[in-house]
């Protein structure tokens, strides 16, 4: 599976570098008849999108674990390093999976939410608190209505009246 | 030993059959699992096995014979970056030169250069497609990394242009200057390619 060679690389001018190797993949393994190719990556991306139904009942359940989390932050904002970490984990797993089924926008929501709690470095107030759930009823309500079309009235206002408010607490979210 | 340049030659649509490989998807997430799984059988992977973290996933490493390894960053107990370090350093790693493909939604240049300084070989940004899994399984079948031991750095070569650079070292220069997570924009999966380029 693999090999020393002795070629040059661009790490190998200083005098740290004392081995070097390629690794390959068993050329026996691939090396015969077709069956993936362009044309077959159209075929996988419709089985994709025959996941959506699936998909968004998995999100769903996001949805209820991550309101569990949320509920803690909002009854403990003591525990806010704790019950926000809970929060983004859900958070980042859906900005994940949201765009991979054809939901942009939930990863998009998804995003700012975890930008979000990246810039909150202190005890949370009764209003950023309220900020976070915002981002959270836009993605149950996107996913009880099916909505997958980024382009829907609905999702673009959604998203532009997160967008404003997330500006003054993550400046940087506009260059994003 | 055959390469697969060798083997691709100059044509420029390449097949590939990829039943007899052996890919091993780490995720905590059984969803994107589940998605990255039927991705491969789609594209004609036969043998795949799934672990939920870096541990577990070195626990299946030691039964089964992993060719391609699809991993998430962000796993507990022990997340996708010390899972690469164990694979590529750790003393009983059963093959540190095994391709890996790190998924990342963490698509901020300092995060990308932590992964890349791991060993990892390739990047997926979230959200995945099935074609961005595609370019990254052809880029390591056609373009493997040549593999780098220094004293500070085991993993492929960290990028794969030949270059004749005499300079001091751009990444021991440019340690104090890397930012914080956070601070910076986000990256598109084109930006990490130019990275590796």
């Amino acid at each position: 599976m693999t090999e020393n060679i002795n070629t040059s690389t661009n790490e190998d001018n200083h005098d740290d570098v004392v081995d070097l190797a390629v690794s390959d993949i068993p050329s026996s393994a691939i090396a015969s008849s077709s069956t993936i190719d362009s044309g077959n990556i159209e075929k996988v991306q419709g089985v994709i999108d025959s996941l959506a139904s699936s998909y968004i009942e998995w999100a769903l359940d996001d949805i209820k674990n991550i309101e569990e989390a949320y509920i803690l932050l909002e009854q403990t904002p003591e525990n806010y390093t704790e019950n926000l970490q809970a929060v983004f984990k859900i958070a980042h797993d859906m900005k994940g999976q949201g765009g991979s089924f054809g939901f942009y926008s939930i990863s998009e929501i998804g995003d700012y939410l975890c930008r979000f709690i990246n810039a909150i470095e202190s005890q949370p107030t009764a209003n950023i608190i309220a900020l976070i759930r915002l981002h959270i009823e836009a993605m149950r309500i996107i996913l009880k209505e099916k909505i997958k079309d980024s382009q829907n009235d609905m999702v673009i206002t959604v998203i532009s009246i997160l967008k404003n408010t997330l500006q003054q607490y993550v400046p940087d979210l506009i260059n994003v | 030993m055959t390469t697969h340049s060798e083997i691709i030659g100059n044509k420029s649509m390449i097949e590939y059959n990829l039943e007899r490989l052996n890919f091993l998807i780490v995720d905590d997430n059984k969803h994107m699992r589940a998605l990255l799984k039927t991705i491969l059988y789609t594209v004609g992977g036969k043998s795949v096995h799934e672990a939920s973290d870096g541990a577990d996933a070195l626990k299946e490493l030691k039964v089964f014979p992993a060719d391609i390894i699809i991993c998430d960053w962000n796993m507990s107990p022990l997340d996708g970056i010390e899972f690469v370090k164990l694979v590529r350093t750790g003393k009983d790693s059963p093959n540190p030169f095994i391709p890996i493909i790190m998924l990342t939604g963490y698509a901020e240049m300092c995060q990308v250069l932590e992964a890349r300084d791991a060993g990892v070989n390739e990047f997926l940004a979230k959200p995945i497609s099935a074609h961005a899994l595609h370019a990254r399984i052809r880029s390591i079948i056609e373009r493997p990394r040549p593999f780098i031991r220094t004293k500070t750095f085991f993993g492929p070569d960290r990028r794969r242009k030949q270059i004749d650079y005499k300079g001091v070292e751009k990444r021991k220069a440019n340690l104090n200057m890397i930012p914080i997570p956070g601070s910076e924009p986000k990256v598109s999966q084109k930006d990490i390619d130019d990275l590796l380029e």
